[in-house]
C-alpha cells in the first residue's frame, strides 16, 4: 500500500504516537494528544494512526484508553470517530 | 460603524429630501388655485412649531430606532454573503474532482475549512444551531467519502492514494456529488432562513 505523502497515519504513530504512548504506559501516565489547530484530518490518517496501535503495535484497546486522552475543540466529533477506531481495530484483531 | 454612519446620514439625507418635496408642494398649491384645498395666506405659530416639534420626533425616532435595524439588516447580508462564498468553494471541489483525481492536503483540508467557516456564520445564532448541526453530519459524512482508504491494499478500493492524489473510482464520484449537492442545498435553506429571519 501506497504512504499517502510524508505526513502519512502511519509516519505519525511511528515516529511520534508510539513511541510517546510507549513511554507513557511504561510510566503509567497519560498521553494527552490536541487534534486543533491543523488544516484538517483524512479519515484514514487518524485510523491508521489510531487503530494502527492495536493492528501494528499490538497494543490492546485497554492499555490505549487508560493510557490517552483525545482532545479536540474544533471538532470534537473526532474523539468518538478514535473511540470508534480503536474499537474496530480491536475486533478486527480478535 | 462607517457603514452604521454612512446609513444614519443616508436616513437624514432623505427626510431632509422628503421635507423639501413637501414643502415644494405646499407653494405649487398656495400658486396654483385646485378646488377644495386651501392654503392659509398666514402660518400661525403654533402650526409652524407643530411642524417643527413632529419632524424633530420622526428624526429622532429614525436616528434611535433604525441604526440596530439598519445593523441587523447588515448582519444578515453578510452572513449571506459568506455563505454563497461556501457554496462557491463546494462548486470548485465539485469541478476539481470530475476527473476523479484531487491534491491530498486541498481534500483533507476542505471539511475543517467549510465547517470552521460555518461555526464563525451561524454558531452565533441558536435560530441556527439545528442546520449548523445538520451540516456539520453531513461534513463528516462528506470527509470520509473523501479520504477514507482502506486500511489494507485492495486493488480496486474507491479511494487510493497515487502520486500524493486521492484517485476515486466512478461510483465514489457520484456519491461525493451527491453528498456536495445535498451540502450545497442545506446552506441555500440556511440562506433563505437568515434572510427570512
Amino acid at each position: 500500500m501506497e504512504i499517502e505523502g510524508k505526513f502519512s497515519g502511519e509516519v505519525f504513530r511511528k515516529e511520534y504516537l508510539y513511541p510517546k504512548l510507549r513511554a507513557c504506559i511504561e510510566n503509567d501516565s497519560k498521553l494527552v494528544i490536541v487534534l486543533d489547530g491543523t488544516a484538517g484530518y483524512g479519515t484514514s490518517f487518524l485510523e491508521e494512526a489510531f487503530g494502527g496501535l492495536i493492528r501494528h503495535n499490538n497494543l490492546t484497546h485497554a492499555e490505549i484508553m487508560s493510557h490517552i486522552s483525545v482532545v479536540s475543540e474544533e471538532q470534537p466529533y473526532l474523539v468518538d470517530d478514535i473511540n470508534d477506531y480503536l474499537a474496530d481495530a480491536e475486533i478486527t484483531e480478535d | 460603524m462607517v457603514q452604521l454612519a454612512m446609513v444614519t446620514l443616508n436616513r437624514l439625507f432623505r427626510l431632509v429630501l422628503l421635507t423639501l418635496v413637501i414643502v415644494s408642494l405646499a407653494i405649487v398649491l398656495k400658486m396654483t388655485d385646485i378646488p377644495h384645498i386651501k392654503i392659509e395666506p398666514v402660518i400661525s405659530p403654533t402650526h409652524a412649531l407643530s411642524i417643527v416639534v413632529t419632524a424633530a420626533f420622526a428624526i429622532g425616532i429614525s436616528l434611535l430606532f433604525e441604526p440596530s435595524r439598519s445593523k441587523n439588516s447588515s448582519e444578515k447580508t453578510l452572513k449571506i454573503e459568506r455563505l454563497k462564498t461556501l457554496i462557491e468553494s463546494i462548486d470548485k471541489l465539485q469541478s476539481e474532482i470530475a476527473d476523479g483525481r484531487a491534491s491530498l492536503y486541498y481534500v483533507n483540508s476542505f471539511t475543517k475549512g467549510i465547517e470552521t467557516k460555518l461555526r464563525l456564520i451561524l454558531g452565533t445564532e441558536p435560530a441556527l444551531n439545528k442546520e449548523l448541526e445538520n451540516l456539520q453530519k453531513e461534513l463528516r459524512g462528506l470527509n470520509n467519502l473523501l479520504t477514507s482508504t482502506p486500511a489494507d491494499p485492495i486493488k480496486d478500493a474507491d479511494v487510493k492514494v497515487v502520486k500524493g492524489q486521492y484517485n476515486y473510482s466512478t461510483s465514489r464520484i457520484a456519491e461525493i456529488n451527491h453528498s456536495l449537492e445535498s451540502i450545497s442545498n442545506s446552506i441555500f435553506s440556511t440562506q433563505l432562513k437568515i434572510n427570512a429571519g
